[in-house]
């Protein structure tokens, strides 16, 4: 690479980054060759060119004009801009013609003869290009190939991102290594409240609401906040419609596995005076999946969604108010009971669940089974000018979730309830860029405070509370030719009053866990108040190497978490598993140090990156089995059996790995799509390693790409393999059951689009072709019985 | 911005006015989040021979807290016993009998009796068994239930006795209480039937 490289650069492409404008911008997509003008040769000169491009509904240049810059470059960088092309901007779905500023940097060539033509280099600002973290977005695309997918399935296309299983239709994230407790969900820029604790709470956002999905893997703590221990999953929402008229979106699909249906809609207006509306839904009837040689009996669900939001453009800025309702019922998994732990042992002896027999395929959701419900409401205001861009947002977020467990007829209504209750503000100042000697300063500073309270009716399980967080933080940018240079601070704190129930109150004294002076008797509860803090630095560097071609990112970052309230409080029989669970009410914040190294190289036919990762976490509060003070395994009696206890507990941990995707032959006839991770945890001091880290993984898809059939375009077929190795060092007596074996799945899919006037695009996947009977060390299920067999989905998409 | 604080300060108090974070008197509470809890196992032994004395044995975790009070169960040698077996609800106050619940939803209940002190339809033969077990009780589909019993005492030692309660609803609209499950418990464990376990206490019985 001894040829000296030029770079354009099209401005306000870095607008898409959080998703507040109405265009998402054009994206250069064809690379040209740039001449270094001869008459410039002599004096061996530097310079940056801009060139104002008009892209059309194509992508191509319409018109080019230069704006600034040394004339020497004039020429050089016309005939280049005009040749150059895009994938047009898009407004609410549709294809616009919009102006875009491109800039050029031209450099003398080291050894002109040898290069007469040289390639120009792009340089986008995609977010996933300018954070100095490993960031994948999933776009619009991505998301309709998972249409009907619950979110956590949905970010599983990104590498180093796993899913963790439940008893029900339901899946949680895994991010190297880290399960949702450790991960921050951004919906829509607001913080996703959940009772994210529970092993089958899965997170409530309805993926067809977003236009993307980022996932920022590794410790990010400065920007985002509390719990981005593991990674960060921004769920932004496509742009709103802002020039008059409506656009929209159809999609339906069906999935052979639990003969689903499943339609989504979203209607976008906009009109002359800065208004525009949207209006989206979807609903999806699943009845119960079947493993490949059994039915999984009460797999059954139900999903809804609706929302809507309007905007007012006001000025230089605008005013967004929205709300979102997410509804989701279903039931848990007949096999999945409360054993006692020799029950549990010899049922994983056996071929099939004991039930197997009876289950059937049906709509119908049993007992047990849980019903959930999210409801967000913001309303957002956000300005810019020249004196920087300012936003600010409100939301409410209510989250109900109901447990329905078997009981007998007499009793109705839920066993365990919580309602979770959340205010929150968000501000955020952006200073104007500054030109410094070295180079351009961006930057901001913002605060977020909340409110938050959880009432919880039930038996012993976990408290009630209410608790009050800010967090304020400030970052700054220093933007060099090729080298990026980001630091970050940030100041966390968190004051919370679990109002613990008698018994559980007493049984914590009892234990010698919770010391009574710091609680107050109230009338049916004990005050139990804790305050935490914690303060979180980075340092991110992002070399450009060959501008547009080949970054290094290196982050230093640091991240807190407080305590959840389980982990304090939580006394009882865990449902699900056999055991019986012991908060520890001392438990303090947890602190991740992070470092990590992110290579991406670009080209016009190959896309790879590749991520190698360290963190150390201090007090890491880990789920593990309680000793008696003489070393035993201590052991709870409750009538409904002995169970061991386990309790929190704080660790000294590590972790550590790589992951990474790589794409070849990307518009060529085939193609090869890789993507794949590996994490180790252990604890710091025995080097024993932890429960529940996934084994290492590899997806390997073939592409093929066929040239138009009739009205069928765009066509595109892949095969995949998912190679799933065995978890092998966990120890094995440490968890409830031996690690099941490593399992590989064969996946295909087809899609195309039909039509041009009104395309419509068409797809079919098939998951797990050859039905093959496996269990997935991540899955809850694994404990009861065989992941879901074969599933094949039909898809059907359209933009109006 | 004069019109929007007043609207948002009402949203707010709708939005948390109903909160009861602090506790409400959950042992009283009757609305819609009621729960199946057994504190207490209750075990009537009474002499076939002589029904004017009888003995009762109590498991009861009065609490719910994991901190049980357990009697231990003394028999006569070689006297036949009928034994009633019922469950309470000590939450409650008074407390709860749950006993009449169980008997009319008897086609989802079985009462098992294991443990080395035992032989009976749930353990099979088994030659330290100080005492045996038969179900003198049916439901509606002939199937025992185990809240009557005959228990006799073979011969003078001890051992354990483990009462389970099992609660076997229907799953996809069948049975999951089915013929012979005691037997398959006494082949196969627990893990052989179907359902889950509301009751599992443990005594220590003693024939003199």
């Amino acid at each position: 690479m001894g040829s000296p490289k030029a770079y354009a650069d099209p401005a306000g492409s870095s607008a898409d980054e959080s998703g507040q404008y109405a265009v998402t911008p054009p994206r250069l997509i064809r690379q040209v060759e740039l001449e270094y003008p001869p008459e410039a040769l002599d004096s061996q000169l530097h310079g940056d060119v801009s060139v104002v491009v008009k892209v059309d509904i194509h992508g191509r240049v319409e018109r080019a004009q230069f704006e600034e810059g040394d004339p020497v470059f004039e020429q050089a960088a016309l005939d280049a801009a005009s040749r150059l092309v895009f994938e047009p901007a898009y407004l609410a779905g549709e294809a616009v013609s919009v102006n875009t500023r491109v800039f050029f940097h031209f450099a003398p060539p080291v050894h002109f003869e040898d290069s007469p033509g040289m390639e120009i280099i792009v340089h986008t600002e995609l977010p996933e290009q300018s954070d100095t973290r490993a960031r994948t977005t999933l776009d619009a695309e991505d998301l309709e190939r998972s249409a009907s997918d619950n979110l956590a399935e949905t970010v599983t296309q990104v590498a180093g991102v796993r899913l963790a299983g439940g008893s029900t239709d339901a899946g949680k994230p895994i991010i190297r290594g880290h399960q949702e407790r450790r991960l921050l969900v951004l919906n829509d820029g607001i913080r996703h409240e959940s009772q994210k604790w529970g092993p089958d709470h899965a997170p409530e956002i309805d993926p067809f609401s977003a236009g993307s999905i980022s996932v920022i893997r590794g410790a990010a703590g400065t920007r985002y906040g509390t719990d981005a221990i593991g990674g960060v999953i921004l769920v932004e929402p496509p742009p709103l419609r802002m020039t008059p008229g409506y656009g929209g979106r159809i999609l339906t699909s069906f999935s052979s596995n639990g003969l689903e249906p499943y339609t989504a809609f979203r209607v976008d207006t906009g009109s002359e005076n800065g208004f525009s509306t949207r209006v989206e839904g979807n609903l999806a009837v699943g009845a119960s999946k079947s493993a490949p040689d059994y039915v999984l009996g009460n797999t059954s669900s139900r999903t809804w969604n609706m929302g809507g939001v309007i905007a007012q453009e006001m000025g230089s800025g605008r005013v967004t108010a929205s709300w979102h309702h997410y509804q989701f019922e279903a039931g848990i998994f007949y096999g999945v009971t409360s054993p006692s732990p020799d029950e549990f042992l010899a049922q994983l002896e056996r071929e099939r669940p004991v039930g197997a027999d009876l289950w059937e395929v049906s709509y119908d959701i049993d007992r047990p089974y849980q019903s959930v419900t999210h409801d967000v409401g913001l309303v957002r205001g956000e300005w810019g000018g020249d004196w920087g861009s300012f936003e600010v947002v409100y939301a409410f977020q209510i989250n109900l979730r109901e447990e329905f467990e078997r009981v007998r007829d007499n009793i109705t209504g839920s066993q365990f309830d919580f309602t979770l209750r959340t205010h929150s503000l968000d501000s955020f100042y952006q200073h104007p860029t500054i030109a410094i000697d070295l180079g351009d300063l961006e930057g901001g500073v913002g605060f977020q405070i909340s409110f938050q309270e959880n009432v919880y009716r039930g038996l012993s399980l976990i408290p009630s509370y209410r608790g009050l967080s800010g967090g304020l933080f400030a970052y700054e940018r220093l933007v060099l030719e090729r080298i990026d240079v980001e630091l970050g601070a940030r100041l966390d704190g968190l004051s919370r009053t679990a109002f613990l129930q008698e018994n559980d109150y007493e049984a914590h004294v009892r234990r010698g866990v919770l010391d009574e002076k710091t609680c107050d008797s109230l009338e049916y509860s004990y005050r139990c108040p804790s305050d935490y803090t914690a303060g979180s630095v980075s340092l991110g560097t992002l070399v450009h190497v060959v501008p547009e071609h080949w970054d290094i990112k290196l982050d230093l970052s640091t991240a807190a978490r407080f305590p959840d309230v389980d982990e304090l409080y939580i006394i009882g029989h865990a449902p699900s598993l056999p055991v019986y669970s012991n908060g520890y009410p001392d438990l303090g914040v947890e602190t991740v140090w992070n470092g990590s190294v992110t290579s991406g190289l670009r080209s016009q036919n190959i896309e790879a990156e590749v991520s190698a990762y360290a963190q150390v976490i201090d007090d890491y509060i880990y789920f593990a089995p309680e000793l008696t003070q003489d070393g035993q395994p201590k052991v709870e009696v409750t009538i409904r059996g002995s169970y061991p206890g386990w309790g929190f507990k704080p660790i000294d941990a590590r972790f550590f790995g790589m992951d990474g995707s790589l794409s070849l032959g990307l518009d060529s006839p085939v193609g090869l799509r890789a993507i794949g991770g590996l994490v180790r945890a252990e604890e710091r001091d025995s080097g024993e390693h932890l429960i529940g880290t996934p084994g290492d993984y590899l997806i390997l898809s073939f592409v093929g790409r066929a040239p138009d059939v009739g009205p069928f375009h765009e066509i595109e077929a892949d095969l995949s393999i998912e190679l799933v190795a065995e978890q092998t060092r966990v120890d094995p007596d440490l968890d409830f059951a031996a690690p099941p074996p490593g399992y590989s799945l064969l996946g295909a899919s087809i899609n195309t689009v039909i039509g041009r006037r009104r395309p419509v695009r068409l797809g079919i996947d098939a998951h797990n072709i050859l039905n093959t009977s496996y269990r997935d060390y991540s899955s809850l299920l694994r404990y009861y019985a065989d992941q879901p067999g074969r599933d094949i989905q039909v898809r059907a998409g359209m933009d109006f | 911005m004069k019109r929007i604080f007043p609207i948002a300060s009402t949203l707010l108090l709708i939005m948390t006015g109903c909160s009861d974070v602090e506790g409400d008197d959950h042992d009283h509470d009757h609305h819609d989040h009621e729960h199946e809890v057994i504190t207490t196992v209750v075990i009537n032994f009474s002499s076939q021979g002589d029904d004017s004395e009888s003995l009762e044995f109590v498991w009861a975790d009065p609490e719910n807290d994991g901190s049980p009070v357990v009697d231990d169960i003394v028999l006569e040698d070689g006297v036949a016993y009928d034994v009633y077996v019922e469950f309470m609800n000590e939450l409650e106050d008074p407390a709860e009998d749950i006993t009449p619940e169980i008997a009319d939803e008897a086609e989802e209940h079985q009462i098992f009796f294991t443990g080395s002190a035992v032989e009976g339809p749930a353990t099979g033969s088994n030659e330290d068994a100080v005492v045996s077990h038969a179900y003198l009780d049916a439901d509606a589909e002939g199937l025992p239930i185990g809240l009557e019993n005959e228990i006799v005492s073979l011969t003078a030692g001890s051992g354990e006795l483990i009462l389970t309660l099992r609660h076997m609803p229907e799953e996809s609209g069948s049975p999951v209480k089915v013929e012979g499950a005691a037997e398959d418990v006494a082949d196969g464990g627990f893990s052989a039937i179907g359902g889950a376990n509301d009751v599992s206490v443990t005594f220590s019985i003693t024939v003199e």
